[in-house]
């Protein structure tokens, strides 16, 4: 905005690459969403769901996951937004330690202060970037926050009862990943990876700090909102497509179902308060592969795609969620083979 | 105008949680029962959010002169002292201070709770493939002497699967909805039971033998006498042989998975 202000003449021309970015970003997701649309009316003709039962179902089911996200992801933007006009940035600074490397551990273990589900931490992991943290540590949060705090691992001991290696095994692998993922980003990350998409931060003129908040709150619970919208559509899709006796084909071998239920827990999107009680009515998995399951759901799903497409631009997921998938697989194997 | 439309948004979708969440429980449909004072909060603040901004962006729209809204072609007005209000770029995708147009699809979700609210989830997926989810083994209390026990679904296949004697020669009372039946089945009584929101849906079953089938996807209680079969560990369908069918109005929360309530004589 500043250099729109200081070039008048040419503010109607948008030369700057970030304008551009964004536009395609939504319209990918508008495509996305047409595609899924279209993807389940496809469905109904070709494989003879003469009712619409099909379609009510995933009617019902992507409300049911924005109903369900809308709280914690109005709750992460309320965090953000509040980062963003009151905490100063020196304060992160300050906390965290200057060594990048050291900082991504403490910024994972960091994670358990935040609950509730995967979809508060994109935009507080944003609001971290912008308010001058190295961007592995706001990462290594981001993957951790929603799989390690307290909410989670109760659920998870309520899920398991009378295993709680189960819990154990779960944070162990959660926080490796997490605090590996922002190690490989220190290491292998480039800056211009991540697009954080510019906010309505200090107009200059007449701008109270309260009308900074309630700004900077529209726009990131709008944005993450709609992102929220597209990735409950795909996983909504995926949940009345993926027939759950598929599922039962793959149980007796143990390197397949690993990386199934993994797969799995990606297409399902199913929030991280919930899915130890998914994974534990998938009984005839192995242990190592429900932990699997509830590792990667809560760093890379349907949702979570969509929502740090939105925050990080398009490009960031196709990378960060795919060495995320690996590395989570390849640290619950490792955890479950210790541990399970 | 446009940037009166975010905040509206925002109004929109906070109204429809308040909509399913005031004075109703249609959310029960969406979500488990405990994200009810979170789903209404979130509706207040929204609703809150969104007014607020709409009175600002009003007095603001109304407070300026007209001609600061006409599209100058060198975006000449720009620079002028108004500059915390232009953001009517959103011709070009990129929007400071309103929102983006992705936004646009959180319309979709609002308006269908506030037009018609979609049904829970039922038959449909109750039904699809034959999986039925399996239930742990739990601490079986000694049951009580009486004609008939009601009891949950999943307490029923829970015993049937680990403690099935605690069942022989016992009458039980279960409630849950209708689907049709498989091979060798007249129809299933089904729950869907829930731990967050209905994408985690997982559904228990019961395979009914002797009476009719009543309607497809109708709540109905069931008295009968639990029959001895093989039972596959990881999808377990036990079998009923009933006696009496009732049918009853869908139960407040469908995915809670209770005993029914048996009205004292």
């Amino acid at each position: 905005m500043g250099t729109k202000q200081a070039s008048p003449p040419r503010s109607r021309t948008r030369p700057a690459a970030e304008p551009l970015t964004e536009q395609t970003q939504s319209s990918s997701g508008w495509l996305f969403g047409l595609g899924c649309a279209v993807i389940v009316l496809a469905g109904t003709g070709l494989f003879g769901w003469s009712d619409a039962a099909v379609v009510g179902a995933w009617r019902t089911l992507l409300v049911s996951i924005v109903v369900q996200g809308v709280p914690f992801l109005l709750l992460g933007t309320v965090v953000s937004a509040a980062i963003g006009a009151f905490v100063p940035p020196s304060l992160f600074a300050r906390i965290l330690p200057k060594n990048p490397a050291l900082a991504v551990p403490v910024a994972g273990v960091a994670g358990v202060v935040l609950p509730g589900c995967e979809c508060a931490s994109v935009p507080v992991a944003g609001s971290l970037m912008r308010r001058g943290v190295t961007p592995a540590a706001a990462l290594a949060f981001l993957l951790s926050a929603p799989a390690v705090n307290p909410v989670v691992l109760v659920s998870t001991a309520i899920a398991f009862p009378g295993k709680p290696e189960m819990v154990a095994a779960r944070l162990a692998a959660s926080l490796i990943t997490a605090i590996t993922m922002g190690w490989l980003w220190i290491r292998f990350g480039k800056e211009e990876w991540l697009r954080l998409p510019k906010r309505p931060e200090s107009h200059g003129t007449g701008g109270s700090r309260w009308e900074e908040f309630r700004r900077g709150m529209q726009h990131d619970f709008l944005h993450a909102g709609g992102f929220l919208v597209v990735g409950a559509m795909a996983a909504a899709t995926f949940n009345v497509l993926v027939p759950p006796g598929v599922l039962a084909m793959f149980t007796d071998s143990p390197w397949l179902s690993v990386p199934l239920l993994a797969l799995l827990a990606v297409l399902l999107s199913v929030c991280s308060e919930a899915d130890a009680f998914v994974a534990a009515s998938l009984t005839g998995f192995s242990p190592t592969a429900r932990l699997a399951f509830m590792v990667v759901g809560p760093m890379v799903d349907m949702k979570l795609i969509a929502l740090q497409s939105g925050a990080f631009g398009r490009a960031f997921p196709a990378r960060f969620a795919s060495t995320t998938f690996v590395v989570a697989i390849l640290v619950s194997v490792l955890i479950g083979a210790v541990l399970l | 105008m446009r940037k009166l439309t975010y905040p509206a948004l925002l109004a929109l979708l906070g109204a429809a949680l308040l909509r399913i969440t005031v004075g109703s429980e249609i959310y029960l449909r969406y979500v488990k029962e405990s994200l009810h004072p979170l789903v209404m909060l979130s509706g207040a603040v929204l609703l809150g959010l969104g007014l607020t901004g709409l009175a600002r962006e009003l007095r603001a729209l109304l407070r300026q002169p007209v001609h600061h809204y006409r599209r100058d072609e060198h975006g000449a007005y720009q620079v002028e002292a108004h500059a915390a209000e232009h953001d009517d770029e959103d011709e070009h995708g990129h929007s400071h201070g309103a929102g983006p147009r992705i936004a646009w699809l959180l319309g979709a979700p609002a308006l269908a709770l506030l037009l018609f609210a979609p049904p829970a989830l039922g038959a449909y997926t109750a039904n699809r493939d034959g999986a039925a989810a399996t239930v742990e083994l739990a601490d079986y209390r000694e049951l009580a002497t009486g004609p008939v026990t009601p009891m949950s679904m999943s307490e029923f296949i829970g015993r049937s699967l680990h403690d099935s004697g605690s069942l022989t020669d016992r009458q039980v009372l279960l409630t849950g909805f209708v689907t049709k039946g498989g091979a060798g089945t007249d129809w299933h009584l089904n729950r869907l039971t829930v731990s967050c929101c209905a994408a985690d849906a997982r559904p228990l079953r019961v395979a009914i033998h002797g009476k009719e089938a009543p309607t497809l996807n109708s709540w109905v209680e069931v008295t009968g006498r639990w029959r001895f079969a093989q039972l596959d560990n990881r999808s377990p369908v036990p079998h009923l042989d009933v006696l009496e069918v009732r049918t009853v109005p869908a139960p407040r929360n469908p995915y809670a998975d209770r005993a029914p309530v048996v009205a004292l004589p």
